[in-house]
């Protein structure tokens, strides 16, 4: 069959299916009352709560720099887990300044890439809160000022303290290293997807590898 | 060819019965049912009604509804169905989804749409309603070379699969 010929059979197909199409469709005042029905609804309420809560840990933590007067490492401890929340609210904010702006009239291949790049987001926070990691021990001083009132570090045993220092730098390559394979739609080995996997979700892994079919499909 | 007249942003409800057409066609191709059907209209019909202050004359009025209706419907798909493939659906499809409908060679073509990945879906949609590839690639966002090499791959899968 010639292209024509096929063209020609798909309308007449059309043509015989709208006939058999008995739907009424809604009226603007019905639309009204279904505007709640929004499709990215659930995005806009995780994204929302998601800045509230990192606004809220930036808030405490504002709060303990302040209490934490006379102990330097607790407080600077602090201050790096600030950073974090900082970078927390940024991303967030972020995404919601991305879910504003996207419309669904704009062409096809872009408007979805924005969609999965939304969906991916859970896979950010994973690699900023693994990112943390070779600052655990802020995370100690922290929480041992805070719910012991105890620093570590003016009365921890020295040699202990250096070798988690050690430890943190040590850390600091891998982690890195980590965070941007788990960026790649196709990592170089299995564990990496099964960690991203697991720590992100099926629905995050099949984000990323959503995004790059797409930008495959405008380019092949 | 299709109607390519532009037009100012009319209401809501004019939009929506002169341009029905458009919104069951792709809603019919990216659903297996009735409900999800019936659902998947009601959904765009709400997308358009809140993109309609975004309208811009500059713009077919029916490439405007294509893509939303395409956005809205590939989302969905995506969302849904992401794990199926080509071949799995295009095997397990009962029906095209719709009571009554005609059978026979261009229920085959329709099938065989049908099946195809969501993208390649609206691309070939949108070459059989007779879009040219330049039209094609606005609406899709890819670039006319794109949608030729696409469309002349696609085609030869037809005539081979469906001969």
């Amino acid at each position: 069959m010639e292209t024509n010929d096929w063209k020609a059979l798909w309308k007449s197909h059309q043509a015989q299916l709208d006939q058999n199409t008995r739907l009424n469709l809604m009226t603007a005042r019905q639309m009204q009352q279904q505007a709640a029905r929004r499709p990215l609804r659930a995005l806009w309420a995780a994204r929302i709560a998601e800045t509230l809560v990192w606004v809220l840990l930036l808030a405490g933590l504002s709060t303990c720099i302040a209490t934490f007067q006379g102990h330097t490492a607790p407080q600077i401890s602090a201050v790096v887990l600030s950073l974090f929340a900082v970078v927390g609210i940024s991303g967030s904010a972020g995404q919601l300044i991305l879910l504003g702006m996207l419309q669904f009239d704009g062409p096809v291949v872009e408007v979805q890439v924005g969609l999965e790049r939304l969906r991916k987001h859970r896979l950010a926070i994973t690699q900023l809160l693994m990112s943390s990691v070779p600052f655990y021990l802020a995370h100690v001083f922290f929480w041992f000022q805070l719910l012991f009132g105890i620093d570590l570090f003016a009365s921890g045993d020295p040699q202990w303290l250096l070798a988690q220092m050690v430890l943190s730098a040590a850390l600091l390559p891998f982690t890195f290293w980590l965070i941007r394979e788990m960026g790649k739609p196709m990592p170089r080995f299995a564990w990496i997807v099964g960690l991203r996997r697991s720590i992100a979700g099926e629905r995050v892994e099949q984000a990323v590898r959503g995004v790059a079919e797409l930008e495959d499909f405008s380019t092949r | 060819m299709p109607n390519k007249a532009k037009h100012p942003a009319p209401d809501f409800e004019t939009v929506l019965q002169q341009h029905r057409g458009i919104i069951f066609k792709v809603a019919r191709l990216y659903t297996r049912n009735e409900a999800d059907f019936e659902d998947l209209v009601q959904d765009i019909s709400i997308q358009i009604w809140q993109s309609l202050g975004n309208y811009k004359p500059a713009y077919a009025l029916s490439t405007w509804l294509y893509r939303i209706a395409l956005n809205v419907s590939i989302d969905r798909l995506r969302r849904e169905e992401r794990r199926q493939r080509h071949q799995e659906v295009f095997e397990a499809l009962p029906h095209t989804g719709q009571p009554g409908q005609p059978s026979g060679r261009s229920e085959q073509l329709y099938r065989w749409v049908q099946a195809l990945p969501p993208l390649e879906r609206a691309l070939m949609l949108l070459y059989l309603e007779d879009y040219p590839h330049g039209e094609i690639g606005e609406m899709l966002g890819i670039s006319k070379s794109n949608v030729g090499t696409k469309i002349s791959r696609l085609k030869q899968r037809l005539k081979k699969e469906l001969k």
